[in-house]
């Protein structure tokens, strides 16, 4: 079985009624029926390799007149804003029907034995967390970062492309700027010491 | 609707947002002037990739806190060259529910405003 035919086209989304739509929000329902089927499907549908083209399918693209190839109109539908506002507001909305099961997932993930320690530790703190049993935790956070070969000195243009990317990302442009400059603007002599 | 709680039903989509939140959180430490516009400019294409995720979302996404941030990273810590376990963890529905337990402003990004 190739790549591109590993995920059954059977349907894994039902089509919501026109009330459901409605309570889902305006950007599912202003797209056409199947764009919305393609969203449903891509959503709750599987999403390794192959996943849109799949729900692309499954939406019909690559039938009909105007049928498309499914992988390119799975790749145009997912670059349309209009899709992704869609995917936005499905996200939101599932958030809160689903708090209960969540729960109950974290509490299999902190038995589930095939989970690395840490992780597992973590979900059983956070299920503990809730029942009251542990006052207080701490957690200690070690982040790791591999360092780039690559030196850029913070030209003008550099901290301007950073500041113009931190404003559409939504991060503080100006901290990124100064973080930017503290970084290539110090520099400290060490002195080694001879080895042993 | 009914919606679907068998996690077999996983999404790119919270596997996007859930870094991008750590991203976030990765940028405001310190790092070489290259390693921050990589990831500022990595931030800034999500709108455009696999995931689907909106420019706004992107944009009012916070960054991790201590706890989701230490899970993500942990998870991601499963990730082998020839297992992606880390990811299949974070795309699971149930995965993201439990961070936004831990963190519920990750859910603003994606909530319109009239929702909350």
């Amino acid at each position: 079985m190739g790549k591109l035919s590993r995920y059954s086209t059977t349907p894994l989304a039902r089509m919501p009624r026109e009330k459901e739509l409605e309570q889902i929000g305006p950007h599912l329902r202003a797209l056409p029926p199947k764009a919305q089927r393609f969203v449903l499907e891509w959503f709750y549908g599987p999403s390794d390799y192959g996943a849109a083209t799949r729900a692309a399918r499954i939406a019909g693209y690559d039938e009909g007149e105007n049928a498309d190839n499914a992988k390119i109109a799975a790749h145009r539908l997912l670059h349309s804003p209009g899709v992704a506002a869609a995917l936005d507001e499905l996200g939101g909305k599932f958030l809160r029907p689903e708090g209960l099961a969540a729960i109950k997932e974290i509490i299999s993930i902190g038995y589930n034995l095939e989970i690395d320690s840490r992780v597992r530790l973590k979900a059983l703190t956070f299920v503990a967390n809730l029942g009251g049993y542990i006052p207080e935790t701490h957690h200690t956070v070690h982040v790791e970062q591999s360092r780039k070969e690559t030196v850029l000195i913070a030209s003008e243009e550099i901290l301007a492309r950073i500041a113009e990317l931190a404003g559409r990302v939504g991060v503080d442009a100006q901290r990124q700027i100064e973080a930017a400059k503290t970084i290539n603007g110090s520099a400290v002599e060490v002195e080694h010491e001879p080895a042993n | 609707m009914n919606l679907p709680t068998d996690d077999t039903w996983i999404s790119g989509y919270w596997l996007e947002l859930l870094l991008a939140a750590l991203v976030k959180r990765w940028l405001a430490g310190d790092m070489a002037v290259a390693e921050r516009l990589e990831m500022l400019s990595w931030l800034a294409e999500r709108p455009s990739s696999h995931g689907g995720i909106s420019a706004d979302a992107i944009a009012a996404l916070p960054m991790a806190n201590d706890e989701v941030a230490g899970i993500v990273e942990d998870a991601l810590r499963l990730n082998t060259d020839e297992e992606a376990t880390g990811f299949n963890l974070l795309s699971r529905t149930s995965t993201f529910m439990a961070l936004v337990g831990l963190q519920p402003v990750l859910r603003d990004a994606i909530v319109p405003a009239e929702m909350r």
